[in-house]
């Protein structure tokens, strides 16, 4: 009787460490404080890029002082290619598409979207993406179904990247070549790696779609300005000439 | 045994092996779901994506803790080794050499950082060494050396710092003992097509021998 209740006693102890096991791995990427979503995106402004660098020894990965008022200008990361310079920018979708690109950066790119616990629900290289630079918009199944209801034509050379995922990051790995690299100046690297609303050339009949749109300000001149100039080719960089 | 007694020893057997086993799994150098392939450790991406691996919760627990972007599906395929060939755990008072051939990628990269993927500090700069800026021999092949010295040809620094200076700076020891000492080697493949396991299987990778330690 002892033997057999001791041996119920282990069986349902070790079942309940099965639980518990299995609870922790479940939820980790949801309840982590310290991964690449909570610690390093989300602290973030959004729409604004922010130069990554790679964490140096005695750098604890949780740094970031939040009492500390004074604005982020660059994030610590750790396993990143120290051949390749990096960027990290954190958007929503709530207010419409995010239009994601750069300007005047040639050679090999590759990116990766991400959201709760660092995980990755799209990524591309530039030998997918036919060895362009990145011009991608990701949207929500719903917004990018009105913006074709609108025939926009501002879809166009864009790769369209649907998902239901409100809140997410990008990170831009750059490779090191000929000595350029990703500003690590945030100053500067506004001027190279976008990731802004999105705002579609004006069509006909926008009704449904101008709530999103006009929330946004003075990005949306930039962005279509900046379209134009991508589509007639972007003969002005400075880097490839 | 008590009623009381009973259920104290589950809830005890629970805590200890749940958190335990949880821990250990995390903590683990090759969590499950890498693979091996020779002396490398291949990482799946851990993403939404569509290899069978994406969506392994070891591996994206791990992600999680260690607050880290792994490369995706479609960046590129991630090797990690932590030891040379023969098996010995790679240190940084010591002079190494890889030989043997990557597999076939638009851009391979093969770096050196500590066991939890800093950077080591390095005045030179030689944190690592790509594909399109090795120097081979006539016949394609080429070596790679790394060590703390300078070397002639392919060379990967393994740190400048003294170790006490390294000691002092060490907040955190992860990962155990020998922090400081040991190191990561990682090679990134961008751009491969081989992100099935069986494809990774079918490759050669290179090996890291040890030539000399003092």
């Amino acid at each position: 009787m002892i033997n057999r209740s001791l041996f119920v006693t282990l069986l349902i102890g070790l079942f309940l460490a099965a639980i518990i096991h299995i609870g922790i791995l479940l939820f980790a990427p949801r309840l982590s404080v310290s991964d690449a979503w909570e610690a390093i995106a989300l602290p973030l402004e959004p729409f604004v890029a922010v130069p990554v660098r790679a964490m140096r020894p005695g750098e604890v990965f949780n740094d970031l002082d939040e009492s500390d008022d004074t604005p982020i200008t660059e994030v610590p990361m750790r396993d990143l290619d120290p051949q390749f310079s990096h960027a990290i920018c954190r958007f929503d979708l709530n207010s419409g598409p995010v239009h994601i690109r750069t300007d005047g950066f040639e050679g090999f790119w590759t990116l990766n979207l991400f959201s709760a616990g660092g995980i990755s629900f799209f990524s591309t290289n530039e030998q997918v993406n036919a060895g362009r630079p990145p011009n991608i918009l990701v949207t929500t199944p719903s917004q990018v179904s009105s913006l074709r209801a609108n025939n926009s034509a501002s879809l166009n050379n864009l790769a369209l990247v649907e998902t239901e995922i409100l809140n997410a990051a990008v990170l831009f790995r750059a490779y090191r070549q000929h000595q350029q690299a990703l500003p690590t100046d945030m100053a500067e690297l506004q001027s190279v790696f976008y990731c802004s609303p999105f705002q579609q050339n004006p069509a006909p009949e926008t009704e449904e779609v101008q709530p999103a749109a006009t929330v946004l300000d003075e990005p949306i001149l930039e962005t279509e300005a900046v379209i134009e100039a991508e589509t007639t080719e972007t003969t002005e960089d400075p880097l490839t000439e | 045994m008590s009623s009381l007694s009973r259920i104290s020893v589950a809830m005890g057997l629970a805590v200890v092996i749940g958190l335990g086993s949880t821990d250990f799994f995390l903590r683990a150098k090759a969590p499950l779901g890498t693979t091996k392939h020779q002396m490398w450790t291949a990482w799946p991406s851990t993403g939404l994506g569509s290899n069978a691996n994406a969506e392994n919760p070891y591996l994206q627990a791990h992600t999680a803790r260690n607050g880290t972007v792994p490369l995706g599906d479609n960046e590129g395929i991630l090797l990690k080794t932590y030891r040379d060939v023969s098996g010995d755990t790679l240190v940084r008072n010591c002079l190494y050499r890889m030989i043997g051939d990557v597999p076939t990628s638009q851009l391979w990269t093969l770096s050196v950082s500590d066991a939890v993927g800093r950077v080591l500090p390095n005045p030179s700069l030689r944190f690592g060494i790509e594909s399109n800026q090795l120097l081979r021999a006539p016949d394609g092949t080429f070596d790679i050396w790394l060590s703390r010295d300078v070397q002639p040809g392919n060379w990967i620094s393994l740190g400048d710092l003294p170790e006490d200076l390294y000691t002092a700076n060490e907040q955190v020891p992860v990962d155990g003992r020998n922090q400081n000492q040991s190191f990561l080697l990682t090679l990134r493949l961008y751009g491969a097509n081989l992100s099935s396991e069986t494809s990774l299987s079918a490759v050669e990778f290179p090996t890291i021998e040890k030539v000399s330690c003092p």
